[in-house]
């Protein structure tokens, strides 16, 4: 090889070695803004996340509630038939009673 | 004035370089001396060497025509291209500088043009990595 060749070639090899450095560089660069961006969007949203959950941790147990008060309900009619027939038993022994007197 | 050259800062960032790289690629193939010059031409002219370099460009090229769907690839070849540019481009001043009576014409104009050239290759290269690093830190 000439020496213009050589030289050429020297100059080439260094370049493309630079510049992959300098890519390198860039992309770390890169992801370290990003990452940086990820933190404090994630910062951001720390309130309006703690409130979402919260207000899911509501729902749920409002849910759970509404569930107990069907059921209440549901014991309490049967509840108040069997207290009618009671009554109505009580009204038929007194009435028995009565009649024996 | 200052919003003009904005206007050409913003062509420069954030236009696609696509079109141009096809169109360029094409002009480039076209006018490579391999289709138009034949190997014992260069070998009376004691062009070899010359010869085998655009043989190269050629390849190169090529490859770029190829892979320009797949920007990875196409990228690989554009940096490939730069390298044969920077070395020829190099070897060309390096013989300037030891025989001027290397160069015939102007040799001011013909660096001129080749630092546009250049100046063009490596804004398609530097968009090309720019646009893989955002793509490889999107996942």
């Amino acid at each position: 090889m000439d020496k213009p060749t050589t030289t050429a070639a020297i100059v080439a090899a260094v370049t493309g070695v630079f510049s992959a450095g300098a890519f390198k560089f860039y992309e770390f660069m890169l992801k370290q803004k990003r990452e940086v961006q990820q933190e404090e969007k994630a910062e951001q949203t720390l309130y309006r996340d703690d409130l979402i959950k919260r207000v899911e941790n509501l729902e749920t147990e409002r849910d759970e509630h509404l569930q107990q008060i069907m059921d209440l309900m549901t014991e309490m009619a049967a509840l108040k038939v069997e207290v009618g027939y009671m009554k109505r038993d009580n009204e038929v022994l007194k009435l028995k009673i009565d009649s024996m007197r | 004035m200052k919003s003009f050259l904005k206007s050409y800062k913003d062509i420069l960032v954030y236009h696609d370089y696509g079109p141009l790289l096809l169109f360029w690629n094409i002009a480039d193939l076209a006018n490579n001396r391999v289709l138009w010059m034949s190997y014992g031409e260069a070998l009376d002219g004691g062009n070899e060497w010359a010869y085998f370099q655009y043989c190269l460009y050629f390849v190169v090229a090529l490859g770029m025509l190829f892979s320009l769907p797949n920007i990875r690839s196409c990228s690989r070849f554009v940096g490939v291209y730069l390298m044969l540019y920077i070395f020829s481009t190099t070897k060309f001043v390096a013989n300037v500088m030891a025989d001027p009576e290397f160069a015939f014409g102007d040799v001011g104009r013909s660096l001129v043009v080749t630092a546009v050239y250049f100046t063009l290759w490596v804004w398609i290269y530097v968009k090309m990595r720019v646009e893989i690093m955002h793509k490889d830190l999107r996942g």
